[in-house]
């Protein structure tokens, strides 16, 4: 049994350093893909004509699901090496965060023939990140 | 589901984040099985059984 003096970051962030590692390769992906897609999207709708069509266009339009592909493994690797309490919290906090909002929007779907604005996927994609902001901030305050 | 975890812990004079570090999870999960906001898993339940050297029956209670 090691007697080694637990780290700043064991202490007080409340996760083990193979979390850590895991959790800042996940944090730096999703921010990857996050520009890639929002810079993809820029390029292609308002600076076309920047771009030369064939394939630089093609690989532009594809690095977003590219990095989505990078990012759902890295994803998952963070999922299985994590303890198995934040493994639970974060797929509770995904599944609500994705299954909520499509069924929310579902909902909302019923009133658009009455006149109601319809609803866009760049909305649905923000309010999962809202959901899931919320609900991993009250698994954090339950579980702190 | 009741456990002594935290009697055991307190024994062998270690804090959360020692018996966390022991188990190889997080301080959160320690702190989790301890106030029964969380029932570990039967792997784990085993390594902590093992750690203090008692059998699962005598750390975990049912009710």
């Amino acid at each position: 049994m090691t007697d080694r003096k637990p780290s700043v970051f064991e202490r007080h962030a409340a996760t083990t350093p193979k979390d850590f590692r895991n959790s800042v390769a996940l944090g730096w992906t999703l921010i990857a893909w996050a520009l890639a897609s929002a810079g993809s999207l820029t390029l292609l709708n308002r600076f076309e004509s920047l771009i030369p069509d064939g394939p630089i266009s093609w690989a532009v339009a594809a690095l977003p699901a590219v990095l989505g592909i990078v990012l759902l493994f890295v994803f998952t690797r963070y999922l299985r090496e994590t303890d198995e309490l934040q493994r639970t919290l974060q797929l509770q906090a995904v599944s609500i965060a994705f299954g909520g909002t499509y069924f929310g929007f579902a909902a909302y779907g019923s009133f658009e023939p009455l006149g109601a604005p319809p609803a866009t996927f760049d909305q649905y994609f923000v309010v999962v990140c809202g959901v899931y902001t919320l609900v991993s901030f009250l698994n954090w305050r339950r579980y702190r | 589901m009741k456990n002594r975890i935290k009697v055991l812990r307190a024994e062998q004079d270690w804090t959360q984040a020692k018996l966390a570090q022991e188990l190889g999870v997080s301080r959160q999960t320690v702190n989790a099985i301890e106030t029964g906001k969380y029932d570990p898993s039967l792997p784990l339940a085993f390594k902590i059984a093992r750690l203090f050297g008692q059998r699962i029956e005598e750390i975990f209670v049912d009710g």
